[in-house]
Order: structure tokens, then C-alpha cells, then sequence
């Protein structure tokens, strides 16, 4: 169990790089919808290991699948294609730090989780590959931090919670039930608000340039 | 009688190596439903060039016509010391270790440049820095490729590496050599000039190896090109033999059948790789040229993540 | 039944907002009041009851309190909004949208302060931000639209270093039920770092220094009914969580950690507000520096403690006054900025009376109950620190003071109106009632102080 599920770990760890290197927006969605499966699958494995209280971790996963996996890269694929003709051909114009520096700087984002991790929990919790979540939220908050485009900062998000479901399942014995699913709904109001607010910024920004910010200076 | 098998070793490298540049041409001009050249072509190449004379740049210095030899000695040498038709070190084995022969396959690119730069043309400046630009970047990804392989096997001998991949399937299985192996194989697009580093077409927006070899001719191309079959005959082999398929390979005390056997064998794994290449190079289209820099920077990603996965699980 | 009584207020505003949808013309706003004045009741109601503590609600003081501040600001907010809504030249959906998230959000926010799972009080706080994201971006400008997704991300951001803490705090104890934690806990230093993770997690929803930015532009550029629930109640239960979280574990790093940030954050919130020259602007920085007041009051305990409790209701109902009234003004005079705005008194004379008087109450002026609040607050810092912050903290307060009475005068007394024919009619009442309230508070103190009998513990 160990081993599958560092499989898994970097197996999201090498798709969320993947992230950090595409700049066309559908292919991150597409990317995101596949490391909601691998949540999914871990979720079930996990539920396999533990005969007792199985069946909430089935459904969960289930839950993850369908939410996660189909229902929010559907509600983003139509927010792109409701706000560009082409959108296929929408990307991160200007990245601030180019392909290759955001996927040194994942890296030592990486380094530097595991670090942390080594140094602080570990003699508590005792499980050597709980570096991994940790890695992946860093991973995920410099998606946002080094994006300009919503939609992308919305999928570093999104990732970030899939970091802490791993956490959850893996590290430690899991959130209940009503807290996961309850976090699963919110999820879901979200990125229908959020894909509302994104269509009316991308849309601004297309049409008057970027965001004039003296405003919300001071 | 062991140091008739490094003979054969030499000999093997150096008649065979065209052979698979070959086989690559010809499957990749089948697959684009055109006839192709015959799979011999590079030796009719080879004999055409050995054939016409050389001309050397007014400017250059002497090591503008050595240089091409340097390098075939290098590759010489090296074939001596991989693990090629043995999985039990021959007489020279020990001349150098893993991360040495990264090294040499540094020092022979070295002297390419040199040899290169020297003779003041154009594309041969254009070649060299190009080159220069992506080696520098890709060969520590080699030298930490090899270390990582030696925390398989806690030394840093190729031939143990083979022998602990093979007997062991939870090294085979991990995480590490999962991570090794694809970071070598992107490595190894990049080094042997495949699609999507490199094509073998004659536009200079992207030639970054071919243009180096512009202002050779006659006999000093001729070793310039065979040592570049070499190099691809190497690297290839050493990603079957010691990354991927370690299997079959013939241990200490086999007999010389066994050893000719086995080197049928080794020709069907080259092409079985030579396939993949060929596929890939007819779907994938070609990186823009600063584009390169990412594609080494996610090989140094997939290397690095092989020490940390090795530290998780450990 | 009577045990399912304390839904009652829940329910109201969740109906309330299910009835909104309905296509029925003018529905919205009668049905939108109805649902507040009965979740009002019902909290009246509640006040009488005793407290419950079971496995699924916690229903103490605190929380009574609170609810009692969610339920006034929401009526005040609907009343206010039947008027304030034909003056947003631009909106970004219709009215009927508007009305279903306000009550969508009074749902979200008295599920918040009245469950005993901390997970649920997270989704319960997860789901303010997803029904208040869309009201802040009512007007369709692209600087708003901006705002709001600066919202929604640092906020989101921030809850998901919450949800990492409450994974820590059930693994490190195997339970997430408030009244078992507080009678039990483990000591580890696993659950510690959740403690602190939730701290710092809520704190960013709550404005809390270094997580504080989305706060300014949020109340600058959202719709004045938005702005002064914001700073009502929302800020207040998202402080309310860490008080719990205080609460369960109250260990004197704990202490530290909170009163430090509580001290920074009223420290940055005056200091910028002496550089603001947008007014909605500068009462988004008051309103920071006055939850720096309540997180030091949560953090000191006993009668710190009832000074913040003091300060949430009292400042809720002057701030929300005070926003309310500059949502007139901008309906007026066109343009956020202080240099703009001349002559308040001239021209509007109710306004500029009432926003002058709630400027006063906001920023701690005697006879309103921050004033009462903020003195048991440094009254119980003196007690348990040192005379020398506490005087910090009183150079700060009265940097504040000074600048945002300094401007809402020069605004409401000096210069000459513009003569334009615009005026605004109604509505004025609304504010003018919640300030008076706030100024009523300080004669419930005593009745407050019995509320909470069991955390203040004298």
C-alpha cells in the first residue's frame, strides 16, 4: 500500500509539472481532469485496504470522479467556449517566469516540502512518502502565484485540494464523510461562481487590455 | 581469449553501427509509404567518401583534420568499456566507470566543437554554439543520471547495474529506475539528434548538430560520420543494456557461440529501438529552438525526481 | 422539535432564498424581507432559550450573540437594498439573482456559528465565500470584476490552509466535535500546528494582517449593501471560528501568536488608512483595524473576551450604518474618492449627520460600545501583558481615529455640494436605526456579560 501509493503520489507530482508546462488552458483542464481519476483510484485502493469502513471511501471516490473528474472540466470547457471563438487557442499570453524557470522553481519547491516535512512531522508521524502531498500544494500555489490567467489560477486551486485529499487519506485516517462531501459541494458552487466572474474579467481584460490597478492601490 | 572478445567488441561497434543508422532511414521512409533507401546505404556512403579527396580550409590549423580521428578513437575506447556483448567486464572494462564515460562522451563532443569552430565557416560557429548551449545543460543530467543508477547497485559499474536490474525486480520495478529511465531516454533524443530535438532536414533555423560537419570533406566526413553512428550505436546500447532490457545478455563463462548469439540478439533489441525512434520521428514535429531548453529542463525534473523518490522510499 | 428549534433561523433564509427563484414579479423583495423578519424572531427567540450543546450543534453565548448580529444586519441589509438597487447602473444579473445569494449567504453564515463540527463550520465558511463572490461583483466594471476574483482566490487559498489544519487536528485526536475537544485533547505537536494552521487559514477570510489584502478592494469596489454585510458579519464569524479554535486549545504560544498578529494588523490598518483617499477605502481599513481588536480580545480571554463581543455587535451596526450611508453618497456624488466629496451636510443634511456620527462610533468614540469594548480589552491586556503595548496599541487607535474623523469632517462640513439636481430619496432611515442601536448596545453590556458567564468565567 506504501508503494502504490508513492506511485500515485509522483505520478500526480510528474502531472502537476506537466501543469507548470503547458500554457494552453483546455490541455491544463485536461491535465486536471486526469489527476482527479488518480485521486479516485487512490481513493478506492485506500477503501480496499481498510475492510471495516470501505464503502464511504467507494462512494467518496465516486463522488470524486464525478465531480472532479467530469462534471468541473465540463463547466470550464463551456465557460471557455462561451467567452472565446477559438477556444482552443486560449493560453497564458506573458508568463512572468517561462516554461523552464517554473519547472526549476517546482523543483525546488519540492526539495523544499520534503525538507520541511523531514524536519517537522516526521517524528510524529512516522510514514516517510508524506512529503508528497505537501509538495503538491506547493506545486499547486505557484501555478497561482506565477499565472495571470484565471482559469489556470482556478485549476492551481482545485489541485491544491486534491493535495489535501491525499493528505487526508493518506497520512492520516481521513476526514469524515459529511466534511469531505460537504467540501466537494463547495467545490462545485465555486467554480460555477468563479467560471461566471472569470468570463466577465477575461472578457474585460480582451477588450480594454490588462486591469488598470491604480484603484486598488493603498 | 578475453581479449579476443574485446576485439570482437571493437569490431562489432565499428562494422555494425552503420548498419542501424540505416534500418532507422529506411523504416522512417516506409512509414511515409515512399521506397526508401536500401538499409546498406550508409556503407556506400562511406566507401564514396573514403574514395574522394579532402579539402581543408586555408585558415584552419592541423587539428581541423585530426580532429574526426580524436573522436573515433574516443568511441573506440569507449565501446571497449560499456557493457555491449558482455555482461561481465572485459579486459579494458576497468579503464574507466560509469561517470567517466559520461565524461568521455563529453570530451568527444568537446573536440567536435573545436574541430568545428576551427574552421572559421558559418554554420560551423552556428552549430557549435547551439551545441555547446544544449550539451552544457544536458551532460550533468547525464553524469546525475549515472550517480542515481549507482545508488542502485552502490557502486558506479555499469556491469553490476546490469546484473542487480536483472535479478531483482524490486529495483526494477521502483520508482527510481522508472524515473531514471525516462530521463535517459529524453536525454537520449537530445544526444542522438531525433525528432523533436532535431530533424534531418538541410534548413539551418534549427540544425543544431548538423551543421557542424559543414566544412568537412572526403575521407576526414567519412570518420566523422562513422563516429557519429558510433556514438548513436553506444548510446542506444547502453540504454538497452543497462536501463531497459538487461535480459539475455551473457554472463561470466559463456562460450563464444553464446557471445555470437547474443549479438544477434543485441541487433534485433537495437531495432526493436531503432522502431520506436522511427515512429516518433515520423509523428511528432519539431521543438522551435528555445523550446529545447524546456524539453532538457523536464529531463533535469524527471532526474531530480528519481533522487527524491529514492529518499521517499528508502 | 425542540431540540430542532435552533434551525429555525436557518431555515427562514433558506426558504427565503428557494422562493426568490420563483418568477412571480416584485416576489423577491417581499419575500427576501419576510424570511429576515422571521430569522429575526426566531434568534429573539433563541436568546431566551438555554444553551445546547450536542453532536451536531454547539449553541453557546457566543454563538447566540453572533446570531443575534447576523439576523439585525441582514434585515438592515435587505431593507436597505430594496432602495439601493435601482441606483447600480450597470449590473452584472438581475435583482432576483441578487436576492437569492443575500439569502443564500445569511443561510451560509448561520450554519457557520451553530455546528459543533469543525469541518462543517469549514464548509460552512467555504460556502459564504461561493454566495458572496457573485454580490461583490454586482456592478459590471471591470476593476470590481477584478476585486471580486482577487476574493475569491486569496479566500479560497487560505481555506484550503484550514482544511489542511482540520485534517491535522482529526488525526492528531480522532474527532472533530467541538465540546469533546475542548473537555479532551492531545498535546502533540501535531495538533498544535493544526491549531495554528486554522488560525492562520480563518484569519485570512477574516482580514488579519499579512493575509489582509483582498479586504480594501473588496469593500472599495463591491455594492454598499455588500460592503457593510461584509464587514458586519462576515468578518465577524470567520473570527468567530478562530475563537473556537483559541478556545479548544489555549496554550500560551497560542496566545502569543494571536495577540501578535492581532497587534500587527491594527498597527498596518491604522497606519494606511493616514494614506487612503477613497473613502470606502478607508472604512474597509477601520473596519480591519477593529477585528485586530477582536482577535487580541479573543485571544487575552475572560474580559477580553466580552470586549470583543461587544465590539462585533456594536461595530457591526455603526459599520454597517456607515457603509450604507456611503453608498448614498456615492448614488449622489458619482465618485469614490475624498477629493470629490464636498459639503455633505449642505446637501444631504440626514446623511451627512449620520455618517459623521458613525464615523465617531466605528473608530471608538465614548458613547458607543467599541469604546466600552476596546477599554475591557486594554483593561485585560494591561492585566495579563505589559503597560508599554498597550500603549502601542492606544498610539495606533488614536492614529486611526484622528484620520478617519478628520476625513469624514472635512467631507460632511467643509466646501460646497456640486450642483447637480440629484437626490436621493428614502432610504435614510435604515442607517440612522442602526445607529442608534449601536449606540444602545452599552446598556445591554450587563446582559451580554451573562451570556457568556461560562468563557469568561469569573
Amino acid at each position: 500500500m506504501e508503494q502504490i501509493f508513492q506511485i500515485l503520489g509522483f505520478f500526480l507530482i510528474v502531472l502537476t509539472l506537466l501543469m507548470q508546462w503547458e500554457i494552453y488552458v483546455n490541455r491544463v483542464i485536461l491535465l486536471f481532469s486526469i489527476s482527479s481519476f488518480i485521486v479516485a483510484l487512490f481513493l478506492v485502493l485506500l477503501g480496499t485496504s481498510k475492510p471495516g469502513e470501505g464503502t464511504l471511501l467507494f462512494v467518496l471516490a465516486g463522488l470524486t470522479v464525478f465531480t472532479r473528474g467530469l462534471i468541473i472540466p465540463i463547466i470550464m470547457n463551456r465557460a471557455l467556449h462561451s467567452l472565446y471563438k477559438k477556444p482552443w487557442r486560449v493560453r497564458e499570453d506573458k508568463p512572468a517566469m517561462g516554461v523552464g524557470g517554473s519547472i526549476l522553481v517546482s523543483l525546488a519547491l519540492i526539495l523544499g516540502g520534503y525538507f520541511i516535512y523531514q524536519n517537522s512531522l516526521y517524528e510524529v508521524l512516522k510514514i516517510k512518502s508524506g512529503s508528497v502531498p505537501f509538495a503538491l500544494f506547493l506545486q499547486a500555489s505557484l501555478l497561482i502565484i506565477s499565472r495571470k490567467n484565471a482559469y489556470i489560477q482556478m485549476m492551481g486551486f482545485l489541485v491544491m485540494e486534491n493535495a489535501v485529499v491525499m493528505l487526508s487519506g493518506w497520512v492520516f485516517s481521513g476526514l469524515p464523510f459529511i466534511v469531505e462531501a460537504g467540501a466537494i459541494l463547495d467545490l462545485l458552487g465555486l467554480v460555477v461562481v468563479s467560471s461566471l466572474i472569470i468570463r466577465v474579467r477575461e472578457g474585460a481584460i480582451m477588450q480594454e487590455g490588462d486591469i488598470y490597478e491604480k484603484e486598488l492601490r493603498g | 581469449m578475453l581479449y579476443l572478445y574485446s576485439l570482437l567488441e571493437i569490431l562489432y561497434v565499428l562494422l555494425l553501427a552503420p548498419l542501424i543508422a540505416g534500418i532507422q532511414n529506411s523504416l522512417e521512409e516506409k512509414f511515409e509509404s515512399k521506397r526508401g533507401p536500401s538499409i546498406f546505404q550508409p556503407y556506400y556512403d562511406l566507401w564514396k567518401l573514403f574514395q574522394k579527396e579532402s579539402l581543408v580550409p586555408e585558415v584552419s590549423s592541423p587539428l581541423f583534420r585530426r580532429g574526426p580521428y580524436f573522436v573515433l578513437m574516443f568511441y573506440i575506447f569507449l565501446s571497449m568499456i560499456l557493457p555491449i556483448i558482455t555482461a561481465y567486464p572485459l579486459p579494458f572494462a576497468p579503464a574507466a566507470d560509469f561517470v567517466g564515460g559520461g565524461l568521455f562522451f563529453g570530451a568527444a563532443a568537446a573536440i567536435k566543437k573545436f574541430s568545428a569552430i576551427d574552421s572559421r565557416s558559418n554554420y560551423a560557429h552556428l552549430g557549435t554554439s547551439r551545441t555547446a548551449s544544449i550539451g552544457a545543460l544536458s551532460e550533468p543530467i547525464i553524469v546525475l543520471i549515472f550517480i542515481m543508477l549507482g545508488v542502485l547497485s552502490n557502486t558506479n559499474n555499469p556491469f553490476v547495474i546490469n546484473s542487480v536490474l536483472r535479478s531483482s525486480p524490486t529495483w526494477y520495478y521502483s520508482l527510481l529506475h522508472g524515473f531514471v529511465t525516462v530521463a535517459f531516454f529524453l536525454i537520449l533524443i537530445i544526444e542522438t539528434g531525433q525528432l523533436p530535438v532535431e530533424s534531418h532536414t538541410n534548413g539551418e533555423f534549427g540544425m543544431i548538430d548538423q551543421s557542424m560537419p559543414f566544412e568537412y570533406t572526403g575521407r576526414d566526413l567519412a570518420i566523422y560520420k562513422w563516429s557519429a553512428y558510433m556514438k548513436s550505436f553506444l548510446l542506444m546500447s547502453v540504454f538497452l543494456n543497462v536501463f531497459i532490457v538487461p535480459f539475455w545478455v551473457p554472463g561470466e563463462g559463456s562460450g563464444f557461440l553464446q557471445i555470437v548469439l547474443y549479438m544477434c540478439i543485441h541487433l534485433v533489441k537495437l531495432s526493436m529501438l531503432v522502431l520506436l525512434f522511427a515512429l516518433i520521428n515520423t509523428t511528432v514535429s519539431k521543438f522551435r529552438l528555445y523550446k529545447n531548453f524546456d524539453f532538457i529542463a523536464a529531463a533535469f525534473a524527471l532526474a531530480f525526481l528519481a533522487s527524491l523518490a529514492y529518499y521517499v522510499s528508502s | 422539535m425542540q431540540e430542532n428549534i435552533h434551525l429555525l433561523p436557518l431555515l427562514c433564509s433558506f426558504t427565503g432564498a428557494l422562493l426568490c427563484l420563483l418568477p412571480v414579479r416584485s416576489f423577491d423583495k417581499i419575500i427576501s424581507v419576510i424570511a429576515s423578519l422571521a430569522a429575526f424572531g426566531s434568534v429573539i427567540f433563541l436568546l431566551t432559550k438555554e444553551n445546547i450543546v450536542t453532536d451536531t450543534y454547539y449553541i453557546d453565548g457566543l454563538s447566540k450573540l453572533l446570531l443575534l448580529t447576523i439576523a439585525l444586519l441582514y434585515l438592515a441589509t435587505v431593507l436597505y437594498s430594496l432602495a439601493y438597487l435601482k441606483h447600480i447602473l450597470n449590473p452584472l444579473f438581475k435583482n432576483k439573482l441578487y436576492y437569492f445569494l443575500l439569502n443564500l449567504f445569511a443561510t451560509s453564515m448561520f450554519f457557520s456559528v451553530s455546528m459543533d463540527n469543525i469541518g462543517l463550520i469549514w464548509v460552512g465558511i467555504e460556502a459564504t465565500t461561493v454566495t458572496s463572490a457573485l454580490l461583490v461583483a454586482t456592478e459590471n466594471d471591470q476593476v470590481t470584476v477584478e476585486s471580486a476574483w482577487r476574493y475569491v482566490i486569496i479566500v479560497s487559498t487560505g481555506l484550503v490552509i484550514s482544511l489542511i489544519a482540520t485534517t491535522f487536528i482529526y488525526g492528531a485526536s480522532g474527532t472533530l466535535s467541538m465540546h469533546e475537544l475542548m473537555l479532551h485533547h492531545p498535546n502533540n505537536r501535531v495538533f498544535l500546528l493544526g491549531i495554528l494552521l486554522g488560525l492562520i487559514g480563518f484569519g485570512t477570510k477574516a482580514g488579519i494582517f499579512p493575509m489582509h489584502t483582498w479586504l480594501p478592494d473588496v469593500h472599495g469596489k463591491a455594492p454598499a449593501p455588500v460592503s457593510a454585510i461584509f464587514s458586519g458579519v462576515l468578518l465577524p464569524v470567520a473570527l468567530y471560528a478562530m475563537a473556537r479554535l483559541i478556545q479548544i486549545h489555549n496554550l500560551p504560544v497560542v496566545k502569543i501568536f494571536c495577540v501578535t498578529l492581532g497587534i500587527l494588523t491594527v498597527g498596518v490598518a491604522a497606519l494606511m488608512m493616514t494614506v487612503q483617499n477613497n473613502y470606502k477605502r478607508m472604512f474597509a481599513y477601520s473596519s480591519m483595524e477593529n477585528m485586530g481588536m477582536v482577535l487580541i480580545g479573543f485571544a487575552l480571554g475572560k474580559y477580553g473576551l466580552l470586549g470583543s463581543v461587544v465590539i462585533i455587535i456594536s461595530h457591526g451596526l455603526a459599520k454597517s450604518s456607515a457603509f450604507y450611508l456611503t453608498g448614498n453618497i456615492l448614488s449622489v456624488y458619482h465618485s469614490t474618492a475624498l477629493h470629490d466629496v464636498h459639503g455633505v451636510l449642505k446637501k444631504m443634511p440626514a446623511t451627512g449627520f449620520t455618517i459623521f456620527l458613525a464615523s465617531m462610533a466605528v473608530t471608538g468614540a465614548p458613547p458607543f460600545a467599541v469604546f466600552a469594548g476596546e477599554l475591557f480589552i486594554l483593561k485585560e491586556f494591561v492585566h495579563q501583558y505589559n503597560w508599554w503595548l498597550a500603549l502601542l496599541i492606544i498610539c495606533f487607535l488614536a492614529i486611526a481615529f484622528i484620520a478617519v474623523n478628520v476625513r469624514t469632517g472635512r467631507m460632511v462640513f467643509s466646501g460646497n455640494p456640486p450642483d447637480n439636481n440629484r437626490v436621493f430619496r428614502s432610504e435614510t432611515w435604515v442607517p440612522v436605526i442602526n445607529l442608534i442601536l449601536s449606540a444602545l448596545v452599552i446598556l445591554l453590556i450587563p446582559y451580554i456579560e451573562k451570556l457568556l458567564a461560562n468563557l469568561i468565567g469569573s
